[in-house]
């Protein structure tokens, strides 16, 4: 082969790769999935850097209020859960994916007649303090 | 003797290459053993399983959708409870590749 045209080889292979990047997979979670599937959430939150160099992990604080804001009276399961980082040239992104779905419960279900669908807390146990 | 040694590591170095015998699990996990639905009677359970392959050449990709057809999959195979998810992640080494996989094995409970 001439040098010229491994070279060109080369040099496509490297473009090709950096222009593609390199997607790894770093965590994949899923939790129990429910009988009702109509009602899909999803959430995604990104992160990149120069050099993969990062400062903090607070890129992952929306995740949690964007998913509940897409469910504000039911609850999510069916929750899958990813988390990827990609490398182009000398800029990486970390980024978490959440995939799931918002289930409504029917008041009798979920909590009791008398619970009108709200979560009852059970009362605070006494205090040491107060049994002195 | 050191040339003897160093053909002799090139030549397990293209083996394992060559083979694909290296394996390695990245990560394991196992959750959600309650159902996400009440049910007034019993069920009954049965295990089912799904697979999601991407094979990679030269380390070049650019997504993980892999997992998301595994997920697909696996949901696709009960209309009931899904409970009792465990998930592995793992690559296979091959040729100048590796092939990422994923599992994801649960009980539906119909």
């Amino acid at each position: 082969m001439k040098p010229g045209l491994l070279a060109l080889a080369s040099l496509a292979s490297l473009t090709l790769a950096f222009a593609t990047g390199c997607t790894t997979l770093q965590s994949v979670s899923v939790t129990q999935v429910p009988i009702d599937r109509t009602r899909a959430v999803r959430a995604e939150v990104s992160n990149t850097a120069l050099l993969g160099i990062h400062f903090d992990n607070d890129f992952l604080d929306p995740l949690l209020p964007e998913l509940l804001a897409q469910c504000p009276d039911g609850r999510i399961t069916g929750l899958l859960t990813k988390q990827e980082s990609s490398l182009y040239v000398i800029v990486a992104t970390r980024r978490v994916i959440a995939t799931g779905y918002c289930v409504h419960d029917a008041p009798a279900a979920a909590a009791g007649p008398d619970a009108g669908g709200k979560v009852v807390m059970a009362p605070a146990p006494p205090s040491p303090d107060a049994e002195r | 003797m050191t040339r003897a040694l160093l053909l002799l590591s090139s030549l397990a170095a293209l083996l394992a290459l060559a083979s694909g015998c290296t394996y390695s699990v990245h990560e394991v996990t196992a959750a959600g053993f309650a159902p996400a639905d009440a049910a007034p009677a019993p069920r009954k359970g049965e295990w089912i399983h799904a697979r999601g392959e991407q094979s990679v050449v030269l380390g070049i990709t650019d997504n993980t959708d892999y997992v998301d057809r595994a997920y697909a999959e696996l949901v696709s195979q009960c209309p009931g409870d899904i409970v009792g998810l465990s998930t592995r992640t793992s690559t296979s080494l091959g040729f100048l590749s590796y092939t990422n996989v994923v599992e994801m094995r649960a009980m539906c409970l119909r």
